[in-house]
């Protein structure tokens, strides 16, 4: 599963335009590496911890 | 003619070519001779000690110049440019995450005059300070229907600021189409330091998706001044 389905996975509420608008922000750098998670904004939603993703399977 | 020496100090009956050559110095020779007495061919004067000549006295036709004798010429964008021009070569098959801001990585670069562009980094790296302007093109495709899909392209200053930014909007109205293809154009002008980075992104609000077609996604960045 990729990053931002296993965020929206955590937090069912988020929409899409939270992740177009700063308020998350997931990252590629188009060399080959995997998705990150570059700023997290969000007013009331704690930013996922690593161990919280990491629990998230397909 | 008798050569006569008054009172008064004055001599008379010296003619014209009367007196020995040379031996009129600077010092005898009266000021305020007029410029009447200095027409015709004049000698050949060496510029150095010619002084305080204003611009309108260089008028008309100007020998040819050395360049490299002006100074007083500021450095710009005329003089040194600065120009990148990156593209993707071929069609890209990679799929991109939904969601997801991707930094393109130009992998053909037709223009590079300051060696500025990263792949390592997938971004371009300013040479020197200066204005600049920056064009973005980025081509996305999708192949799910029934959706709207929100196309979004933009310039990322220095990994955080964002320079411009630009969508565009395609709904299928709840039919279902085959694959297709949106390039969303982003420009900026950006005042820069030597060393900032410039990342042109895409992303797409929606399922699979992959970007761009040759020619179709690109990135030029030119110093203006």
């Amino acid at each position: 599963m990729i990053l931002t389905d296993k965020i929206k996975s955590i937090y069912p509420e988020l929409e899409d335009k939270d992740f177009i608008d700063g308020t998350i922000e997931v990252w590629n750098d188009g060399n080959g590496g995997d998705d990150y998670l570059k700023e997290w904004n969000h007013p009331t939603l704690a930013e996922p911890t690593q161990a919280q993703l990491d629990a998230i399977t397909e | 003619m008798a050569i006569t020496i008054n009172g008064s100090g004055i001599i008379t009956g010296i003619s014209a070519g009367g007196l020995p050559d040379g031996c009129v110095d600077n010092d005898t020779l009266a000021t305020g001779i007029s410029a009447g007495k200095l027409t015709g061919t004049l000698p050949a004067l060496d510029g150095s000690a010619l002084t305080s000549l204003t611009s309108s006295s260089l008028s008309g036709a100007l020998p040819a110049l050395d360049g490299s004798s002006l100074t007083g010429i500021s450095s710009g964008a005329g003089f040194d440019p600065v120009i990148f021009a990156g593209r993707i070569s071929t069609n890209n098959t990679n799929v991109h995450n939904n969601s997801t801001w991707h930094t393109i990585n130009f992998n053909a670069i037709d223009i590079d005059t300051d060696s500025g562009w990263s792949s390592s980094n997938s971004y371009y790296v300013i040479p020197t300070a200066g204005k600049y302007a920056i064009m973005g093109d980025a081509d996305q495709q999708h192949y799910s229907g029934n959706v709207a899909y929100n196309f979004n392209t933009r310039i990322i200053i220095n990994g955080s600021s964002t320079a411009a930014q630009a969508s565009t909007m395609d709904k299928t109205n709840g039919s279902s189409r085959g694959a297709y293809n949106n390039t969303v154009h982003v420009q900026a002008i950006y005042d820069l330091n030597a060393g900032d980075s410039v990342r042109l992104q895409f992303h797409f609000a929606g399922s699979t998706q992959y970007s761009g077609r040759e020619h179709n996604t690109r990135l030029l960045i030119w110093r203006i001044g």
